[in-house]
């Protein structure tokens, strides 16, 4: 029978009964009726699965369903068997992404083999009843499953992982060090202490999620007892941990979990960009506010002023982290597509990624993985050569693809690389000019990178012999639409016998940039993109002196030009950031540098972007709005001041 | 009396460098040392030490397995998971089978004896 015709619908379906689960397990309270509910969505991919041959996915959701099952008899949800269930579902979700792809699952059997008995571990966990270290729960008997009563009193349903309907809860937040370098891991030791603590703990968001989204922070949900104060004080001692926050009597326990069924909705990208430029109006709004206030208003109304500024870059920064994830969430899916090619291709391929840690935003990514696997699937496919032709050319056998995540300012640069056989330009000028595209003129005279291009144009590229000789084909034309859609654009470099780099270079003004804060006393802050920064040189240590008309830096033996540009007095303590321009290092002297943050940057609006050097705002972490200069638009104009420039910076600021 | 402790790793170099920072903390001394899963078991048996720093990846038997296995023997044994930077899963397997902390590499003194210290106490 041909199941190729079922493929979407078992994708669309698939994906819902995923989402389910995901959300319902991560209600902050499991209630019996969701435990039947997830028992069913399990049960549902597993049977799908199982009818289109998608055995690893069937299997693993068959130990999914096991588990529930094991929940149904009244077995209490255990953080640990949270995090088995998170991974176990990102395991479900990238086969589903498989099959979109390829139309067949990625081979992963042995991870899978490890989550499903990872799931059938906790299964097995529950079979003996919980142990005297759980409050005492009001075991239903077992031939009266709960679930089989759904609708009973929903307003005091029993509350699995906390114990009795009515007891109390309280919830601990808990954020850590920013440094902390597997903060999963470490919001995974305070769950553990405090489910040892008080016989249970739910943590919300769930593990998988903190994990794939690199959270510092998390809820705790714990049942309230009388010596709560005195068990929580130890977390504090714990390592890493910055700040423990214990709410004894949330006000909206129930209001919140609104029943306990559904906690996540879907928001498109818009009203997320909505949510995050409202808040950082806010903050915009209070610093005008608190500016208006005399130092006495000001003192009388200190902690309410500085609690709101807290507050709302709180909400500032979780607006962003809802959006951004790391690049590694799709890289697992690149690189087991790789796998794939070099078994379809009988090519030996080799596959590298760097910068998987950029974070970026959730909607641009699901947006690039599919032209990555058409740029990977063409390097494969005709970038990299047979393995005589490699030997032949003294190359090693193993092809290298390489995919390489980069930020540049405000940009995303995402490139495929390959070590393969290299595109001909003559080649294809030629062809180009036998098929009419260009005329033999232009084919002398337009730079080697427009020849390239012509790769692109659907005409060109789908033509197999003209695919043979370029080396490339098909499929470009895809990454090229699927860059400009999102308003950038498609490069690619290539040396014959060298390799081939495709770049897909995004402007992406809502992900995160690392920049230098600089400014001086009692100014505002200032901000560089540390990308363009090459080098910093503190004036302590360095002197400047004059070349002829020009101040210069000195490094060594080198002197590097100093741009005019200043926002004001440069003494010893300042420094000075050495940026790239088109013709050569240039250094911008600025007071001091004080911090280096990852922020948002806001580009500005009319009539504000008609100042030149300027890229826009972004809020600091410490709630302080930073202006962002463009380091290397300084270089290329000289760091010439602009009429006007200087004045604005003296009296707006 | 300083606790007892048994440092698990396959490299040398890594056993000498945890050695040195609790020995010079004053408040430990090493019971025996294991270089891989197996030999922490056994040495655990022998040794029944306060506690126990264990690498992850080793041969023989991994740290994960030995942990398992060792608060199989003692379930109030208080084992400090070692890991390296991206093996976030593994060390959250790990604590999830019972380790009670863990550490992360390249490491500090100060950052490893802060961990050891909390476990230690607890």
């Amino acid at each position: 029978m041909d199941l190729s015709k079922y493929l979407g619908l078992y994708l669309s379906d698939g994906r819902e009964h995923l989402g389910a689960l995901r959300a319902g397990l991560s209600a902050q309270t499991i209630r019996p009726e969701t435990v039947n509910d997830l028992f069913r969505h399990a049960h549902s991919v597993k049977g799908m699965a199982a009818s289109m041959g998608f055995g690893q996915t069937a299997m693993l959701a068959h130990a999914m369903e096991d588990l529930f099952s094991a929940w149904r008899q009244g077995a209490r949800p255990t953080v640990t068997a949270m995090a088995s269930c998170a991974q176990a579902l990102d395991s479900l979700d990238a086969q589903m992404d498989a099959v979109a792809v390829s139309g067949a699952e990625a081979s992963d059997e042995q991870a899978m083999q490890a989550f499903a008995a990872a799931l059938k571990r906790e299964a097995e966990a529950c079979l003996p009843k919980p142990t005297a270290a759980a409050p005492a729960v009001a075991q239903p008997p077992k031939s009266v499953t709960p679930a089989k009563e759904p609708q009973q009193q929903p307003s005091d349903g029993a509350v699995l992982p906390l114990g009795g309907a009515n007891a109390p809860q309280a919830l601990v937040f808990v954020s850590i060090d920013p440094s902390s370098a597997l903060p999963a891991a470490r919001l995974l030791v305070v769950s553990q202490y405090l489910e040892k603590a008080f016989g249970g703990c739910v943590i919300e968001p769930p593990l998988g999620e903190i994990r794939a989204r690199n959270l510092k922070r998390a809820t705790f949900r714990i049942a309230s007892t009388l010596e709560i104060k005195d068990k929580i004080r130890p977390l504090r001692e714990l390592p890493e941990v910055r700040e423990v926050v214990l709410e004894t009597n949330p006000a909206g326990a129930a209001g919140l979990v609104s029943g306990g069924l559904v906690t996540h909705v879907r928001l498109e990208a818009k009203e997320l960009d909505d949510l995050l430029s409202n808040t950082a109006s806010l903050l915009h709004h209070l610093t005008f506010l608190e500016s208006g206030l005399s130092q006495e208003e000001r003192r009388r109304h200190r902690f309410w002023l500085e609690s709101h500024r807290a507050l709302l870059g709180q909400l500032f920064s979780q607006v962003l982290q809802a959006r951004l994830v790391p690049f590694s969430i799709v890289t697992e899916r690149l690189a087991r597509l790789a796998r794939d090619l070099g078994a379809k291709t009988g090519k030996a391929l080799r596959f590298e990624v760097k910068g998987a840690d950029e974070q970026v935003d959730r909607a641009l990514l699901e947006r690039l993985a599919d032209p990555l696997s058409h740029l990977l699937r063409n390097a494969a496919d005709h970038g990299v050569e047979s393995a005589q032709e490699r030997k032949a050319a003294g190359k090693p056998e193993e092809g290298l693809l390489e995919l390489d995540i980069q930020r540049d300012g405000e940009a995303l640069l995402v490139s495929v690389n390959d070590d393969g056989r290299g595109l001909d330009a003559g080649a294809i000028g030629k062809v180009a000019v036998e098929r009419g595209l260009i005329s033999p003129e232009e084919a002398a005279r337009l730079p080697r990178e427009r020849i390239l291009e012509l790769i692109t144009l659907p005409a060109f590229s789908t033509r197999r012999n003209v695919s043979e000789i370029s080396g490339r084909g098909v499929g470009m034309d895809v990454a090229r639409n699927a860059a400009e859609a999102l308003g950038g654009h498609l490069e690619m470099d290539s040396q014959a016998g060298k390799g081939t780099r495709f770049t897909l270079v995004i402007p992406s003004a809502a992900t995160l940039t690392q920049v230098l804060v600089f400014g001086w006393k009692g100014s505002p802050r200032f901000g560089i993109p540390a990308s363009q920064v090459r080098h910093i040189y503190p004036l302590c240590s360095h002197s400047l002196s004059w070349a002829g008309a020009r101040r210069c830096l000195q490094d060594g033996d080198t002197l590097i030009p100093v741009l005019p540009w200043r926002l004001g007095p440069v003494g010893k303590d300042g420094c000075g950031l050495a940026v790239m321009g088109p013709s050569g290092e240039r250094v911008v002297l600025v007071s001091e540098v004080f911090d280096s943050e990852r922020v948002v940057i806001h580009p500005w609006g009319p009539p504000l972007d008609q100042i030149p050097h300027w890229i826009g705002g972004a809020l600091l972490s410490g709630g302080e709005t930073a202006y962002i200069v463009d380091g290397r638009a300084l270089a290329r104009d000289e760091g010439k001041m602009n009429e006007g420039e200087a004045k604005d910076v003296s009296t707006t600021w | 009396m300083p606790a007892k402790v048994l440092i698990v790793d396959d490299a040398m170099f890594m056993r000498a460098m945890i050695r040195d920072i609790l020995i010079n903390s004053g408040r430990y001394e090493v019971a025996g040392e294991a270089a891989n899963g197996e030999e922490a078991v056994a040495q655990y048996r022998a040794l029944r030490p306060d506690l126990v720093t264990m690498d992850i990846v080793m041969p023989q038997m991994d740290g994960i397995e030995a942990c398992k296995e060792i608060l199989k023997l003692d379930a109030e044994a208080k084992i400090v998971m070692c890991s390296a930077l991206g093996q976030e899963a593994l060390v959250i397997e790990s604590i999830a089978a019972g380790a009670r902390d863990f550490v992360v590499k390249p490491f500090s003194a100060e950052k490893v004896l802060k961990v050891i210290d909390t476990v230690s106490a607890g």
